[in-house]
């Protein structure tokens, strides 16, 4: 009896199935000739540098679904493209794609660069995707990034969790929403957190970072 | 003790014995067939064309469909959700595994009242804004949507786009500017312990 017909039919559901998932990572099929190669400029530079192409892709088609024109969406992606660029080198070693994404995103809202290799070291081996989108939410509900910062990497220096620093964004959205002012919120929920954890060493890994 | 082992070992011996020599065309034909069994890389060109068994082409066929559809469930957002009560929301469903650098996704469940929509898309930056990868479903009570989706931990922008042509935010979530294309995105922040 021969059975090849299953073993077949077995790799082509996995094919199929790679095909199907490959689409996801497509630039909209709206998009005009002229855009198509704009993008595809980008994306060869990108892949050029190893940045991870799915994430400009994603801008194309955000500003497509949004009919955005065309010149305004290639600028978007060729500024991501920066922002990839930058977020990747000071999240260095090994960031994954989701870090390079959060670290991108926390430097469209203001964040100033440096802040990314000062949480890197604070949490070398643990995944910065959470803390940096806790950061970003916190800048973008209207609190300086400079003081944002301090909280956010001064929390995971004495140990705090993605939970805890869940919680802190999540309190400090819902005060906001019901009037305080920003910064307050901030202290006054950090200083929550804090009174949780473990006694502070001497210096946070942010007034004092670790020097090469 | 030792003397029952060795009765048993003299025993065995002699048994192969006599039936090696009982037989010795046999002994001969297993090393024949030996000495003309195709090399490693020979076996390795022709194993498509050889005859299988069922259990290893069962297996085989098994490994790839479970893996296609591992694969197509990674990449593709599922397309059943739990209509949930009117409104909107986004509700982390399961925490997350503890213990890697990069924790498990979390299943996050959308939900949209859209009464006279026909059809309501998920798009959003853990689907590459696709308008078509992510559908929600009619719930029971008429207008309701839902979907579930599984999401990395961290902040994620997202929108409901109506028939292919409405951009809803979620009423229900909070807010995020967009400089880059000047409509509104949601915002949501999946934790995991």
């Amino acid at each position: 009896m021969n059975f090849r017909p299953l073993y077949l039919i077995g790799f082509a559901s996995l094919a199929a199935a790679l095909a199907a998932g490959a689409q996801t990572a497509r630039l909209d099929a709206s998009a005009d000739v002229g855009l198509r190669r704009a993008v595809e400029r980008e994306l060869v530079a990108a892949r050029t540098i190893g940045l991870p192409e799915g994430l400009l892709i994603a801008k194309a088609n955000e500003g497509i679904a949004k009919r955005a024109t065309p010149k305004r969406i290639t600028d978007a992606v060729a500024a991501l493209g920066k922002r990839l660029q930058v977020a990747r080198t000071q999240l260095a070693p090994n960031p994954s794609e989701d870090e390079i994404a959060a670290g991108a995103d926390a430097l469209y809202v203001g964040v100033p660069a440096p802040i990314l290799k000062k949480m890197r070291a604070a949490w070398p081996d643990r995944s910065l995707a959470l803390p940096l989108g806790v950061l970003t939410e916190l800048v973008a509900k209207g609190l300086p990034a400079t003081r944002a910062a301090q909280v956010v990497t001064d929390l995971m220096a004495r140990g705090a969790s993605n939970v805890q620093l869940y919680t802190l964004a999540q309190s400090v959205q819902g005060d906001v929403a019901a009037g305080w002012a920003p910064e307050a919120a901030l202290d006054l929920r950090a200083r929550g957190v804090m009174s949780l954890l473990p006694p502070a060493p001497a210096a946070s890994a942010f007034t004092n970072p670790r020097r090469p | 003790m030792h003397e029952e082992h060795d009765e048993l070992i003299e025993r065995t011996a002699e048994a192969l014995r006599d039936r090696r020599m009982a037989n010795p065309r046999l002994v001969s034909r297993i090393l024949t067939a030996v000495e003309h069994r195709p090399r490693r890389w020979w076996r390795a060109m022709t194993w498509p064309s050889a005859p299988f068994s069922l259990t290893a082409t069962a297996a085989l066929a098994a490994a790839g469909l479970l893996l296609g559809f591992m694969t197509r469930q990674a990449t593709e957002a599922p397309s059943r959700g739990l209509a949930t009560q009117p409104g909107a929301q986004a509700i982390p469903l399961l925490p997350a595994a503890r213990g890697s650098a990069e924790p498990a996704p979390v299943p996050v469940q959308f939900t949209l009242r859209a009464v006279r929509a026909s059809q309501v898309a998920l798009v959003g930056d853990f689907n590459g804004w696709s308008p078509t990868s992510t559908l929600l479903e009619p719930g029971q009570e008429p207008g309701t949507w839902s979907v579930t989706v599984p999401l990395s931990a961290g902040r994620h922008v997202y929108a409901f786009l109506v028939d292919g042509r409405t951009w809803m935010t979620d009423p229900r979530a909070q807010k995020a500017r967009d400089l880059d294309f000047g409509r509104e995105n949601s915002v949501l922040i999946v934790q995991a312990p």
